[in-house]
This record gives structure tokens, sequence and C-alpha cells, in this order.
């Protein structure tokens, strides 16, 4: 990073979704990656590539047309036998947020307070997480899904361009979604924008209306190899029903309105939000992707250390 | 189905509408609530909502139902049919109160006679009604209508009905009804015709009763005066003596008492007969009727009045608690011996009937039996005139005059025992039934014996076991009767004429042996045997046979039972009061009765008279001489106050027309299901509860 563009960062406000102070805990964590990846630069990431410079991994037997260079004169001595030694190249991550940003986000509860949507708690996470990432000089992008792919950033590491995706990610709520969410739209866009393998983290509610097809567009990010986070997001009241006599629940996404009493339907809107949760889990992990149950009543600074300690260790 | 409140059902139906306007009103107003998850709140509705509805139905159908229910107990529903006859407002047409004033109505409950209220239910349907004409029908043994036709004076019915009270008689049920139809015959045709019958619908009188010639469209309506549980009844259902009643001889008398309640009552019974009294005590089973027996000795001759009275009695019917009855107490019987045999005492036919007949001589200075011999050829016409009973044995050829004179005496009620032994009796028999015509049916006709067939060593072939004068001698006719040998005597041939069941024996040659045919008042027996060739006289059988053949004879008139009051009646006086000549009827209380007629019929003197008077003893005197004395009572059949079932007054016997039956007796009965009614719907609203509860689990 230059002067210029370090001045021009400091020089203007991060975003209100970031807290520093509160990061500062989690800074010496760091996001491991449970695969080796390809990256861009040098970093601290196990890369694919497999070098010389780098950390000793093993040795493996000399093929003719080789490098001669390569080969370890000290063991071809005592076996006279070519042996190359073979070195673990170190790569910087390329992560990439994949954030829902559609109206079911937007939910907040009975009191329906912002501040306490599913969006907002993203918002937070994804800040976070993209501060956490940039800190340790990995790139991350960020793509926002609604009708389809409302934005990307693809993955970077300038100081400039963290500032700017947390700017979106900022003025995420002040968007005017589209009615309908098209997760697997947006995955498949995605998709098609990067072109390195990375990982991908896909922070959304997944209430679609064809889960099948977004776990589709998941399982192409992971024939290339990616790795993919699963983060789904419930707000703790849409687990159970309210309390209360009757109500007249509107959709969210242009799916109508309806009057009932809750307690006639509880048991039976509990169990299909379970059959629900447990669809977007069993489908993720068939894909072979690393699945979070994510509640936004648990603060996002919680989520975030387990995460990364998870991923530490 | 009537209502005592109707305008209450319109409120119901209107209120009908008020569960839906509750389940409106208390909906709770959905309150609106942005939701991600409405997908699933669909599913889960989508998957309850055919469970819902079938609750929604039920607690809207369990809540209407209790508001219908409501509606329905606070209009006080009337169970029973409508009442056909209306006793307010305005109807045309014709109607006839018919008023049961039979003996059983004056049985009392709770301190009010079933007549008493009998007279306020009549009362109401004689009431002014515009366009209404009706009449009134008191009916006991007959029926008695205030106007021959519909009337509009309800004024004069009013009064009827006032001053109606119940009578010592049956009810003719069929006669009141022809009353009735007489009645409304006279009234305009195709217009309203009702019947209402105010009784106390007693089975024993109405269930025989046939409405088929009321006309086909009359409305008829049953009014019951009965209350439930009636208390039970004991009666005197009859008191008469049996056997011969004869001054100096005990006089068994009977009594008859019916027990119409449930349980078993100890039963005392206080009879008095002239200056002689008796007490009788008994236990009498419920449902049947008991005889209970006691014995009097009456000390002179004559009729003389009695009476038989419950001790301690309480019960519905106080009027069958006594009971009167009548003794003709007859001096004891003289026999004329009719014979041309000697009076020596020696063995002869007439010797031994002369023993037989008084085996002990009179105690002297006292009244008792005695033979009188009679020689046929000069007889005694006082002596004659003087005999209960009149003996024939070997009379010889009787002249026509005695002939005459002798069947007479029997047409008028004499006994006359004929030894048959000659041939020539044959004779006689025979003029006998000449001279008696008409009233003297032989089964048999006495021919002399043939000469090649020798009547000797007869015996006894067969016997009228269950007749007297076998009746009672069964055992001794079972030991002795084969031994006997009877000859001489005639032979007899079956005459179709005549009764078989005459003949109460037969000898082993099939000729009657002992022949009882009655003729006129009297009555004849024929003893076919000549006692000096036969052992009869030796056995022990002679003198019980005989004694008890002579009782048969002998007159038994002063038994009749008393006569049902109100009810037409005929008696023949005795048969020594030859003329009705200077006679009258007098009733209990000593004053001379005009509807009592006495008449001539042939020999004897006929007592007849429409209607039986009051109970009591009515005497038939000749100056100051009781010549006849006969009792009246309420029938025994009133004293049963059993009740027809109402369903058979409806069904059976109404035969298809239209019928009510009211017991207004039972007031108020017929509005308390309101409670019931009350309790469906305490059961309407536990109901919805409970299938709340349950579709909620």
């Amino acid at each position: 990073m230059s002067d210029t563009a370090i001045a021009e960062t400091t020089a203007r406000p991060h975003s209100k979704y970031l807290n520093l102070a509160a990061l500062s805990a989690l800074a010496h964590l760091r996001f491991a990656t449970r695969y080796r990846i390809e990256g861009s630069y040098s970093g601290r990431h196990r890369s694919r590539q497999r070098g010389g410079s780098a950390e000793f991994v093993d040795f493996r037997e000399y093929a003719p047309g080789e490098d001669l260079r390569r080969i370890d004169w000290k063991v071809l001595g005592r076996t006279d036998r070519p042996y190359v030694r073979l070195y673990q190249d170190e790569t910087n991550l390329l992560c990439t947020m994949l954030v829902d940003a559609s109206r079911s986000m937007l939910y907040a509860g009975q009191r329906q307070r912002p501040e306490e949507s599913k969006l907002r708690y993203v918002q937070y996470l994804a800040t976070a997480m993209s501060h956490v990432i940039g800190s340790q000089r990995d790139q991350v992008g960020l793509a926002v899904a609604a009708g389809g792919l409302l934005d990307f950033f693809p993955p970077a590491a300038a100081p400039m361009h963290l500032w700017r995706l947390q700017r979106m990610l900022e003025t995420l709520d002040d968007r005017k979604a589209p009615p309908q969410t098209d997760l697997a739209g947006a995955l498949r866009a995605a998709f098609d924008r990067l072109s390195r393998r990375g990982v991908l983290v896909v922070m959304s509610d997944f209430l679609v209306d064809d889960l099948e097809a977004v776990f589709a567009n998941v399982r192409l990010f992971r024939h290339r190899r990616w790795e993919v986070v699963i983060m789904h997001l419930i707000h703790p009241e849409e687990e159970r029903l309210p309390l209360g006599a009757a109500y007249r629940f509107e959709g969210m996404e242009d799916d109508g309105t309806i009057n009932c009493t809750p307690a006639d339907v509880a048991r039976g809107y509990e169990q299909a939000f379970e059959a629900h949760a447990a669809m977007v889990r069993a489908l993720a992990l068939a894909a072979g992707c690393d699945h979070r149950r994510v509640l936004t009543s648990t603060p996002y600074l919680q989520t975030l250390g387990g995460f990364l300690v998870e991923r530490s260790a | 189905m009537t209502f005592l409140h109707p305008w209450l059902l319109a409120l119901g139906a209107a209120a009908i509408a008020l569960p839906l306007v509750i389940h409106r009103l208390t909906r709770p107003r959905p309150r609106r609530l942005p939701l991600s998850t409405v997908r699933f709140v669909r599913e889960a509705v989508k998957e309850k909502r055919a469970k819902y509805r079938l609750r929604d139905w039920l607690v809207l159908l369990l809540r209407t139902a209790a508001v219908v229910l409501l509606a329905w107990a606070f209009a006080r529903p009337l169970t029973g049919a409508k009442p056909l006859v209306k006793t307010d407002g305005q109807t045309s047409g014709v109607r006839v109160v018919l008023l049961d004033a039979s003996f059983s109505m004056s049985a009392v409950s709770s301190g009010q006679s079933a007549f008493d209220r009998g007279k306020a239910v009549a009362a109401k349907f004689v009431q002014y009604q515009p366009g209404l004409r009706a009449d009134l029908i008191v009916a006991a043994a007959r029926p008695t209508a205030v106007f021959d036709g519909p009337s509009a004076n309800f004024a004069a019915l009013s009064d009827a009905i006032a001053a109606a009270s119940p009578l010592p008689q049956r009810l003719d049920v069929q006669a009141a009804i022809n009353r009735a139809t007489e009645i409304l015959a006279k009234g305009v045709p195709h217009q309203r015709m009702e019947l209402v019958i105010v009784s106390d619908f007693q089975r024993s009188s109405w269930a025989t009763a046939d409405f088929s010639p009321l006309p086909k469209g009359v409305n008829i309506q049953f009014d019951s005066v009965v209350p439930a549980g009636q208390v039970g009844n004991i009666a005197i259902l009859d008191a008469r003596a049996t056997g011969r009643i004869e001054q100096g001889r005990e006089i068994r008398l009977e009594v008859d008492i019916g027990n119409y309640s449930s349980s078993l009552r100890n039963v005392t019974v206080n009879v008095t007969a002239g200056d002689s009294t008796c007490r009788l005590t008994g236990l009498c089973p419920p449902g049947v009727k008991t005889t209970l027996a006691g014995t009097i000795l009456p000390r002179s001759a004559g009729w003389i009045g009695g009476r038989a009275t419950l001790v301690d009695n309480h019960d519905a019917l106080a009027g069958d608690d006594s009971r009167s009855f009548v003794l003709g107490i007859l001096p004891p019987p003289t026999y004329a011996l009719i014979t041309r045999e000697s009076s020596r005492p020696h063995p002869s036919s007439s010797h031994y009937l002369e023993r037989a007949l008084v085996p002990m001589p009179p105690q002297p200075g006292k009244p008792g039996e005695h033979v009188a011999r009679i020689d046929p050829g000069q007889p005694d016409r006082a002596a004659l005139a003087a005999a209960s009973l009149l003996v024939l044995d070997h009379p010889g050829k009787l002249s026509p005059e005695m002939i005459d004179l002798l069947t007479a005496m029997v047409r008028r009620g004499r006994g006359l025992l004929y030894v048959a032994a000659e041939p020539i009796d044959a004779s006689n028999l025979k003029g006998i039934a000449d001279a008696a015509g008409t009233d003297f049916k032989m089964p048999v006709e006495f021919r002399p014996p043939l000469a090649n067939q020798p009547r000797e060593n007869l015996f006894l072939l067969e016997w009228k076991k269950d007749q007297p004068p076998f009746g009672r001698l069964t055992e001794l006719m079972n030991a002795v009767g084969g031994s006997l040998r009877f000859s001489g005597g005639l032979s007899s041939a079956r005459l179709d004429t005549g009764l078989s069941d005459d003949v109460l024996a037969t000898y082993s040659d099939r000729s009657a042996a002992l022949v009882v045919t009655s003729c006129g008042a009297g009555t004849i027996a024929v003893l076919n045997a000549d006692l000096t060739e036969s052992n009869l006289p030796a056995s022990p059988l002679m003198v019980p046979v005989v004694q008890e053949l002579a009782g048969r004879l002998l007159s038994t008139h002063a038994t009749a039972s008393a006569s049902a009051c109100g009810e037409p009646f005929a008696a023949y006086l005795p048969p020594d009061t030859t003329t009705p000549d200077r006679l009258s009827v007098v009733d209990p209380a000593g004053i001379r009765q005009s509807d009592a007629t006495l008449t001539q019929d042939g020999t004897l003197v006929l007592w007849h008279q429409d209607a039986a008077g009051p109970p009591g003893v009515y005497q038939v005197k000749r100056g100051d001489d009781t010549v006849y004395a006969l009792a009246t009572a309420a029938p025994a059949s009133e004293s049963d106050l059993q009740t027809l079932d109402p369903q058979t007054l409806k069904t059976r016997l109404a035969a298809g027309r239209s019928v009510y039956f009211e017991n207004s007796a039972d007031q108020p009965p017929r509005a308390d299901q309101w409670t019931w009614i009350l309790v469906a719907c305490a059961g309407c609203l536990i109901g919805e509860v409970g299938v709340l509860k349950l579709f909620r689990t």
C-alpha cells in the first residue's frame, strides 16, 4: 500500500459497523483455510503450488526431465538414488463474501427494530470479517445478492478496496431490494466472475423458493475446489411464532398475508421451520461446505470469534 | 307440542344469530406483523385447516343449540297433545259434556272426591263461548241429559253440575255414549262437534266402551279426575247366607271382601241380622276376593234385614264399607208323606222314608221337623198346604184332582219327592208331567217294567259326584255305593226334550235311578226303587242321601243376593203369596214406593222395578206382615278403582277418532321438561368447552 493510499484511507471515516476496539480482541486470530488455496501474492496461507523456496514438505523420486537443481544430493549420496525435495508454497487468501440482502433479511422480530434485523447483523458480521481478513493482508471481495447479483467487488487487499467494500456493506439497507430473492442466480453470476479459487462465505437466511437450485450453484464452487462456508442466519423469533390471539402475518417478499391464531399452528410451523433448517444443513454438508447456524441473538463478535478460533485450530 | 310462553320462541329464533354476532364481536382483531417465514405459516395452516374448520362448525353448532335450547326452556314447552276442546275464545259448534256420576266417582283422595274434581272440570266446559251450544249428561246406570238437544243456556248447565251428586250405581257407558250421539246429531250439520268425557275411567266400566255410534267428525276429549297414586280400597262385595235358612238352625253367613289395595290387610267385619250379631275376621290378600264366614242362630221365622260393616277401615271409597242383605228365615220344614201304607212302624218303604226324613223326633215345646202322613184317597188340604216338601211313596193310583193339586203346589215352589216303586207310579208321573205342561221336562220317561225283564239286583253304575245328594257324600258313596243293590221300580227311556244332566244316578241296566227336574218354581225328584226290595234302607247311606235330597228340594229363595242400585230387577214373591192384592213395597225409610210394580204371573206374583233404589232393604208388605224383602247395594264392580290405560282409550276404543286425554287431577303435570332442556343447554356449553379442549390437544 502506498503512502498516499494510507493517507487517503485514514482520512476517510470508517464504517459505522466497524468497531475497531472490539475487534482488537480478535487481532491475534487469523482466517485460516482448511484446504490449500490459490493466491495472487505470497502470503501466510498454504498454496496449491509447491516451489523451492519455502517450507520443506517431502521427498519424491526424481523423474527424468526435471530440474536437476531440485535433486537432494545428500540423499543421493546416502542412497544412490535421486530424490527431489518438495516445498510448500505459501500464498495469500482470496475470500469472497456473498451477502443476502433480500427483503426477508430485513425481518427484525415483533418489535420491528431495524437494528435487530438479520441484515443489520450481516452488516456487522461481514464488516468485521472483512476487517479481519484485510488486516492479515488477504484479499476480500463482496457479492450482494437479492433479486440477483446486485453488486460485486472482486477480492482485493488494498485499503481503499476495503473501505469501499465496508462502505457498500454500510449502505446495504439503503437499497431497495427486489421483491423476490434469487440467491441461486447471484451465486451463478458470482461464479462466472470469480476466476481464481478461494473461499466463499455465503451469509443468507436461505428463505428461497428453490433451495436445490441454490446448492446446485454452491456445488459449482466446490467443483472448482473452492472452500464454501454457509452461514445460515436465523432470527430467534423465526424459530417459533409469537404468542397472541390472532395475527395477520404479512409476507416480506410479496408472498401475501395470512390470518391465523398462532396457538393453532405453532407446532406445525416449528416443524416446518426446523425441517427447512435441517434441509439447508443437509444440503450444505452434502456439498462439502462448512455449515454454521447463526442466531442473530448471538453477538456477531462471538460468532466471528468462534468461527476464527475454530479455523485457527 | 304447545308452549306456555310461545313468544319466547320468536325471541329464541332471533337469538340464533347471537353466536354469530358474539363470534364476530369477540373475534380477536388480528395484529399485523411482517414475517419472513410466512411460507411456513401457510404450510402449517394448510395442514390444520380441515381440522379447525370442523372444530369451528362444531363450536358454532353447539353454541347455536345452546341458545335454541335456552329459548325453548324459557318458552316452557307443554308435553302431550294439544287439547281438542278450547275453554276460551270463539268456537262454533256443539259440545256435549258427559259427567260420570257412578259410585266410583265418590272415591276420596287428598280430601276431595273424584266427583267434586269432575264437577270443577265439567264447569269449565259449559261456560259461555260465542257460537257454542252445549248440553250436559250426568251418567250412571242411566244417562240423564239436562236438555234434549244442544242449548245456549249455560247457566242451567252450570246449575245442573252444581246440583249433581254421585250415585251408588255403575256407569252404563254405552247408554251414555248413545245419548251423547243423539244430542250431537241434533246440531247443525258440518259444524264442529265436541264430546268431553269427565270420568275416573274405571276399567270395569270403560273396558268395553264402543265409540262407533258417535259421528265420525266428533272430537273426543277425555278428562280423567283420578290423581296418580290413589289410595287403595277395601270393599264388601257381597253378604249372603248359604244353605237352608231355618228357624232354630245355625245359618252360615258368607261375606265377600275385595282388597283392591297393594298390601295384605287384616279385616274385621261386624254382621248384624235382626237381633243376632257376629264378628268375622280374616286376612285379605291384595287383588283378590276373600270370603269370610260365620254363623248366627235366628230365633224367629220371617224376613229380617241385616248389614255387614267393615270395622276401622279408612280407604278411598267409604260407601262400600257396609252392605245390606236379607234373610228369609223359614220355619222348620214339614213333610207331607202321601202314601197308602200303614203308619204302623213296621218295615215298609214309607216307614223307612219317614225315619230318614226325621231321624230324631222334635223336642217337646220347640218347633221342629215333622212328617204328616196323608192318605191320597182322602187328602188333607190344610196339611198339604203347610207342607214344605211333598213325598209320595206307594200312593197307588192318584186321582186327577190330586195330581192337579200336587202339580200346582210344585209349580209355586214346593219340592216333591216321588219314590217310584210300583208300575202304577209310571201312570202317576205321566199325569203329573201332563198337568205341569211345558214347566216340566223330564229327561226320561218312566214305564212299567216288562214281565220278561225283572228288575232285580241292580246296582248303581254311575252318579253325579258334584251334585246333591251325592256331592257331600263322596267318601261314603265310594265306600258303600258299590254294595248297594236295588230291585223293583220302573224302567226308563231317554227323552230328547229333557236335560240329561237331570239324571243324577243310573242303574246297571241303564235305567234312571234318580232324576231331579225343576218344575215351575219347585223341583220334582224321582227315586226309582222299591225300598223294601233294596238294601239301601239298611245301609249308612239312607239317611244322608234322603236328607241331602230333601235339602235340595226345599225352598232356598231366601238366599238371593242384593240387587244392584239403579238397575232394573224382577223377583217372584214366595209361592204362598198368590195375589198382588193389598201388597205394597216400602223403602228402607218405611216410605211406600210408587215405582214398584207387583203383577200376577201365572200362579205367582212378580215384583219388578225399572231401577232399584238406593242401598237398603226394601220390603213387600201386606198390612204389617212382610211377605218378601230384598236388599239393594252399589254394584260390587264399582269398588275396584283401577283405571283404564289412557292408551287403550285413545287407540283401541276411540276407533281412529280425534281424541285427547288429559288428567286434570295431576295439574300441573306437563310443563316440567324445561329443567331437562336447561340441562341439555348446559350440556351443549360443556360440549363446546370439550371440543375446544380436544382440538387444542
